[in-house]
C-alpha cells in the first residue's frame, strides 16, 4: 500500500460524508486514474476504451461509495469493479481490436525464452528440427515429475516468462522461496538430463530477480 | 475456460479461500496467463508506480472533464415530464347560444321519442303475447237467469272467454253471433260457431273490441243459408 492506511481511509470517511465529497474524489482521481488506465492497457484495449473504461470505473465508485466497508481494501474493491467493466466490455463486443499483448510482462534476455525455445539452437539445421522437438518433449516430462511448488514455479517461469517476484505473487510465496525452488529445479533438471541441456535450462531459472 | 470472478481472485491474493479452492484457482493460474496478469495488477493497483506516466496530463484533465460531467448528470433531479397546457387546436370556434340550445332541444327530443317507442314495443309484446287462462264469462238467456248480465274485464286481461247458454237444446250444429252497440252499431259478427260438447257457445274475445259500455249480443240458429233468432244478451262491460 503505497499511501499511508491513515491517508486513504480518511479519503473514504470524506467520500462518504456530503462535505467536501468533490475534492475528496478529485484526490482519489488523481492517485488512481494512471494506475487504471495502465491497467486497462495491459488488457491490450485502444487508448480511447481505456479512457471509457477508466470513466466508467471511477463513476462506479462515486455511486458505490456509499456503501463501500472502510475495513476493506480499497483496491480489492477498485480491483472488482475494473475487472467486471472491462469483461462487460468484452462480451458487449464493442471495444476497439485489442492491440497490445495480452500479457505484456516485462522482461528481457535473462528472463528466458518459451518453452519451445528452451532447447532449441538459434536456427535449426536441416534435419534437426525432430531433434529440437524430442528434446523439449524431455524437458516437460522432466519438469512434470519435480515436486509440485518447485514444478509450479518453472512452469510460471518458463511459459509465462515471470520474474521471481511475479512467480511469488501468484504462488502466494515469498521471491525468497520462488528462488530457491527454481535453484533446485535447475539442478535436478542438470542432474536428470545432463550437460545436454545445460545450457538452455541455465538460462531460465537463473533469470533476474 | 471458465475464469473465475475478481472477488475470488481477490480472495486468493488475500490468503482467504479454503486450501482446496485455493489449489484449483493456483492450477487455473498455471493454465491461464490472462487470470494470472490480473492477479498481479491487483497487486499492482496498490503500488503507485502502477501506471506511472501511462496517461498524459492532458488525457487526465480531460477524463475528468468528463467524470464530472457524467457526476452532474447523476446528482440532477430526473426531469419532469413537461406540462402541456391545455389549449384548444387551430381553427377551433366556439359555437353559438342558439346552436347549442338546439343541439339540446334535439337531444331532448330524441330521448322523447326513443321512450315512446320504447313504450309502444313494450304495449305491443304484451298484446301478442300468448294469455294463460284467459278469463271466463258465462252469460245466461236474459229470461232465465238474469235480465242484465254485467261483466266487469280485468284491465290486465286483453283476451276473455264468453260463453253462451242456448236456453234448451238445440238440433242445429252451427250458430252465429253478433254483437251490436246499444245504438245499434255492428261491433263483431261471426257465423258457423259449432257449439262445445255440452251444447255451450264459446267466443275468444279481445278488451279492444269491447271497450267499457252497454252491448247486445244476439245467438242465430244457423240452418244452410238460413238463420233464425233463438237469444238475446244484454251486456254491460265496466271500465278499464
Amino acid at each position: 500500500m503505497a499511501e499511508p492506511s491513515e491517508t486513504m481511509q480518511g479519503l473514504i470517511e470524506q467520500l462518504q460524508a456530503a462535505s467536501s465529497r468533490d475534492e475528496a474524489f478529485r484526490r482519489l482521481f488523481d492517485l488512481y486514474s494512471p494506475r487504471l488506465y495502465h491497467f486497462f492497457s495491459r488488457r491490450g484495449f485502444s487508448h480511447s476504451d481505456c479512457l471509457d473504461l477508466t470513466q466508467e470505473t471511477f463513476l462506479g465508485i462515486y455511486k458505490g461509495i456509499g456503501a463501500f466497508r472502510r475495513d476493506a481494501s480499497f483496491e480489492t474493491w477498485l480491483f472488482t469493479i475494473a475487472t467486471n467493466a472491462y469483461r462487460k466490455r468484452l462480451r458487449s463486443g464493442v471495444a476497439e481490436k485489442r492491440g497490445a499483448p495480452e500479457v505484456p510482462l516485462e522482461g528481457g534476455q535473462e528472463d528466458g525464452g518459451p518453452m519451445e525455445t528452451l532447447a532449441a539452437t538459434d536456427v535449426p539445421a536441416p534435419g534437426e528440427e525432430l531433434l529440437r522437438r524430442e528434446r523439449s518433449l524431455v524437458l516437460r516430462q522432466a519438469i512434470d515429475r519435480l515436486p509440485e511448488q518447485m514444478r509450479k514455479c518453472l512452469v510460471l517461469r518458463v511459459d509465462h516468462e515471470m520474474k521471481y517476484k511475479e512467480i511469488a505473487v501468484v504462488l502466494r510465496l515469498s521471491p525468497e522461496t520462488v528462488k530457491v525452488h527454481l535453484f533446485h529445479a535447475r539442478r535436478r533438471l542438470r542432474e536428470e538430463l545432463g550437460p545436454y541441456f545445460e545450457s538452455s535450462t541455465a538460462g531460465i531459472v537463473e533469470g533476474a530477480p | 475456460m471458465n475464469h473465475p470472478e475478481p472477488e475470488t481472485l481477490a480472495a486468493y491474493h488475500a490468503g482467504e479461500l479454503p486450501a482446496g479452492e485455493e489449489q484449483r484457482l493456483q492450477d487455473h493460474l498455471l493454465a491461464c496467463r490472462e487470470c494470472a496478469a490480473l492477479l498481479l495488477d491487483l497487486d499492482g493497483l496498490a503500488d503507485p508506480g502502477f501506471g506511472a506516466g501511462s496517461l498524459s496530463t492532458a488525457d487526465q484533465e480531460a477524463l475528468w472533464g468528463r467524470i464530472q460531467g457524467e457526476m452532474k448528470k447523476e446528482e440532477a433531479p430526473p426531469a419532469l415530464a413537461p406540462v402541456i397546457p391545455l389549449r384548444r387546436p387551430p381553427g377551433f370556434a366556439v359555437k353559438p347560444r342558439w346552436l347549442q340550445a338546439l343541439a339540446a332541444a334535439l337531444l331532448v327530443a330524441t330521448v322523447s321519442l326513443s321512450a315512446w317507442v320504447a313504450s309502444l314495443r313494450h304495449e305491443l309484446a304484451e298484446r301478442t303475447q300468448p294469455q294463460v287462462n284467459p278469463p271466463m264469462y258465462t252469460l245466461f238467456s236474459g229470461t232465465a237467469r238474469s235480465s242484465r248480465p254485467e261483466v266487469s274485464i280485468a284491465a290486465d286481461a286483453p283476451i276473455f272467454d264468453l260463453i253462451l247458454e242456448p236456453s234448451r237444446a238445440r238440433s242445429t250444429n252451427r250458430y252465429r253471433v253478433e254483437v251490436t252497440r246499444a245504438g245499434g252499431e255492428m261491433v263483431w259478427s261471426r257465423g258457423g260457431i259449432a257449439p262445445d260438447p255440452r251444447g255451450l257457445v264459446r267466443l275468444e274475445l279481445t278488451r279492444s273490441l269491447l271497450g267499457p259500455g252497454q252491448y247486445r249480443i244476439r245467438l242465430f240458429e244457423e240452418t244452410g243459408n238460413q238463420r233464425e233468432p233463438i237469444l238475446d244478451y244484454e251486456l254491460r262491460v265496466k271500465g278499464p
